[in-house]
């Protein structure tokens, strides 16, 4: 399999001081022994930031960056998800902040204030916080490490997937994610599967994954790799996100769609997420600037309730409605729980001829009861 | 730095390596030297047996016209041009600012003159108001390399630098064309960045060469229409260009439209779709003055609910292709 190879990563390390005998410090440190440090102290992130200063591409040279600092804030967010549109009340664990992977439509290009890849060290702090969140929030819910990062991309030098399961195998009302675009599963492969234990690849079509996905592994490739953390006994999910129009973009997600529902029992599907190309106006500036040979920002576009660039509404209908017939009359396929990213009622209702009753029931719907067999049953649509 | 005089035929003008600006006017400057002679004298400086221009080239080129034979000038010994070079540009930073086009021009006379990159960032970018960085330098250099036409164009129309930055985005064939079509002088700058932004991104998304574009039928028609003066030329271009590069939605309105002709609602009254038909609801706006206007529109209102045709607001989808 096509791992992301930590041989040309990181080219620099630089660690806050006081970080320094953090265990994690340690490990990370000890096996990325040829790389040069140094210590920075609590103008940190303004002594990376001055050594990107000249670089043109200022957002690629930051990824070879890798900065073990403290979490000085929450480690767990709600989602932010958009405003105006529909979301699932996700929650986010922020662990590590940034990816070293190059999508081009990535949101964290223009979402995070630095460029540089940030492993949080200070997971002391974390279990705790999980806790008293967990404690507090005492009902069926989803969270994840994959929003501000990919979940597995650097899980070779961090390892926190393994401690991650084993933290959430006792904690059943909540189901854990761990998102990826790579196949670095080693680590989940020597873990006990836990059934709220969710191990899911965000998927897209090959033209569209060559193109415009640096450093992912291919598309078959994740998909093999959740086959085989099926076989091990956890479950899967998958992100059709940013779903893309291009000429043939029917004939592929066709093809996509088929392929993984060939592979992957779909008793094993947790959900399928979809979701459109979206972006903000200063996000198609970078897009525009770093990846001057993609098309993807010129189709059809309007600003969205949010102000972000979405495809035309009877656009994405048109993706949605294709793309989940193309999940659905795959027998059982009719069985798999969806739902949209960010997206309207509206769309939910005409797509998925339903409309859910707010987030909390999408949160309920995705997340409970876990690994049961009724779970499907037990999610209440609204009539029309 | 020495004070002489010199016969305008000793000076090199064919030798511009220190020249800035091309695409000035010299009307302004004829009057004055006409009126009150040449103030400040222009400097010079020697190359093999050439006394070429470091800086006045306006005032020397005035000179000429109005046949003046011997002007007053310093004489600037050096003979490195880069140094060289940096006369003309504090020269004239003291008393005006440079024009995009002139920036480009310096940066780029600096580049190969033999000043490093490190120092065109972080000396001359400062010192000319552009930000510090590669991407920069790297747009300046890209519009010294514009056609001479059309920087002159860029020049002498006073084009907004946001403008200047789309037309980077354009092959120089295409910028040429653009400029000889003259599609560009009559709009605003906002305008301006519209055309030629669905220009570029019409021909990035649909895969149609901006060549090919600008030959389409109706570009042609409508430059060719004897009736409409210049604006109105762009402007129809303009709104062309918007619906071809929003096709889909372009039709929505359209059918829209069609749906409120038909019926036939009376004056007042407006009804609008949500921005972009990204929601489902629709407004409603009239005004009234008093207590028995309003209840008449409510009427109306209601008779326009009415009608068959009213539902057709509802379902553009199945609209668009009539």
């Amino acid at each position: 399999m096509n791992k992301f190879s930590l041989s040309l990563f990181p080219q620099k390390i630089f660690v806050e001081e006081g970080c320094q005998n953090y265990p994690y410090t340690k490990k990370i440190l000890s096996k990325l022994k040829d790389v040069p440090r140094v210590i920075i102290n609590s103008e940190a992130e303004d002594t990376i930031l001055a050594e990107l200063a000249a670089e043109k591409d200022q957002i690629k040279s930051g990824k070879q960056y890798l900065y073990l600092a403290r979490q000085k804030g929450s480690f767990i967010k709600p989602c932010p998800c958009t405003p105006h549109y529909l979301g699932c009340n996700y929650y986010i664990i922020n662990l590590d902040l940034n990816c070293p992977l190059d999508c081009s439509y990535c949101i964290l290009q223009h979402y995070l204030s630095h460029p540089f890849i940030t492993i949080h060290v200070n997971t002391d702090g974390l279990w705790n916080q999980l806790d008293l969140f967990l404690k507090k929030n005492n009902r069926p819910l989803r969270i994840g490490t994959g929003e501000l990062g990919d979940s597995l991309v650097l899980d070779d030098l961090t390892e926190r997937s393994c401690e991650l399961i084993e933290y959430f195998r006792h904690k059943p009302k909540a189901v854990l994610e761990l998102k990826t675009k790579t196949v670095n599963i080693d680590n989940i492969l020597t873990a006990e599967p836990a059934p709220n234990v969710v191990i899911a690849w965000s998927l897209n079509t090959d033209a569209i994954a060559q193109v415009e996905e640096k450093g992912a592994a291919p598309v078959k490739e994740r998909i093999l790799a959740a086959e085989a953390v099926i076989r091990k006994g956890f479950r899967v999910a998958f992100h059709l996100d940013p779903i893309i129009r291009y000429p043939e973009w029917e004939q592929d997600y066709g093809e996509l769609i088929q392929y993984l529902l060939t592979k992957i029992p779909i008793e094993k599907i947790a959900w399928i997420s979809l979701g459109s190309l979206r972006f903000p106006s200063r996000l198609k500036e970078i897009i525009k600037a770093r990846f001057p040979l993609s098309d993807i920002i010129y189709a059809e576009f309007i600003r969205g309730k949010d102000k972000k660039y979405r495809y035309f509404k009877p656009l994405r209908l048109e993706l949605y409605t294709r793309i989940v017939d193309f999940i659905q009359k795959k027998r059982g396929g009719e069985n798999i729980p969806l739902y949209f990213c960010m997206e309207s009622e509206e769309i939910w209702r005409k797509v998925l001829k339903k409309e859910p009753r707010g987030e909390e029931e999408i949160e309920r719907f995705l997340a409970s009861p876990l690994g049961s067999e009724k779970r499907l049953n037990t999610y209440t649509y609204s009539s029309e | 730095m020495r004070f002489t005089t010199k016969n305008i035929s000793q000076v090199d003008i064919n030798d511009d390596r220190f020249r800035i600006s091309y695409y000035f006017s010299l009307d302004k400057l004829i009057d004055s030297i006409q009126c009150a002679g040449l103030i400040n004298p222009p400097v010079l400086t020697i190359r093999g047996e050439s006394h070429i221009i470091l800086s006045g080239w306006r005032r020397i080129l005035a000179c000429q016209q109005l046949g003046i034979l011997v002007i007053p000038v310093f004489i600037a010994e050096i003979s490195d041009d880069l140094e060289a070079f940096k006369i003309p540009i504090f020269e004239n930073l003291s008393v005006r600012s440079y024009s995009p086009v002139e920036k480009a021009e310096i940066l780029d006379k600096l580049k190969k003159f033999g000043e490093s990159e490190e120092s065109l960032l972080s000396q001359f970018l400062p010192l000319l108001d552009i930000p510090p960085t590669r991407t920069w330098l790297e747009f300046y250099i890209k519009l010294s390399q514009f056609n001479p036409e059309v920087k002159e164009f860029l020049y002498t129309e006073n084009v907004h630098l946001s403008v200047i930055q789309i037309m980077a985005d354009f092959s120089v064939d295409v910028q040429k064309k653009l400029v000889s079509l003259s599609l560009l002088n009559s709009l605003g700058k906002n305008k301006q960045k519209e055309l030629l932004t669905d220009l570029y991104e019409i021909s990035r998304g649909q895969k149609i060469p901006v060549e090919k574009l600008l030959q389409a039928p109706e570009i042609q028609a409508a430059l060719a229409e004897e009736k409409l003066s210049q604006i109105q030329k762009a402007e129809k271009i303009r709104q062309w260009l918007k619906s071809k590069r929003s096709p889909a939605q372009s039709a929505w309105r359209s059918a829209f439209a069609a749906v409120l002709k038909e019926l036939d609602i009376e004056q007042g009254i407006c009804i609008s779709p949500a921005a972009f038909f990204e929601g489902e609801e629709l407004s409603l706006n009239f005004s009234f003055r008093n207590r028995d206007e309003f209840i008449e529109k409510i009427a109306q209102l209601k008779k326009l609910a009415e009608k068959k045709e009213f539902a057709g607001l509802f379902d553009m989808s199945s609209k668009e292709d009539e």
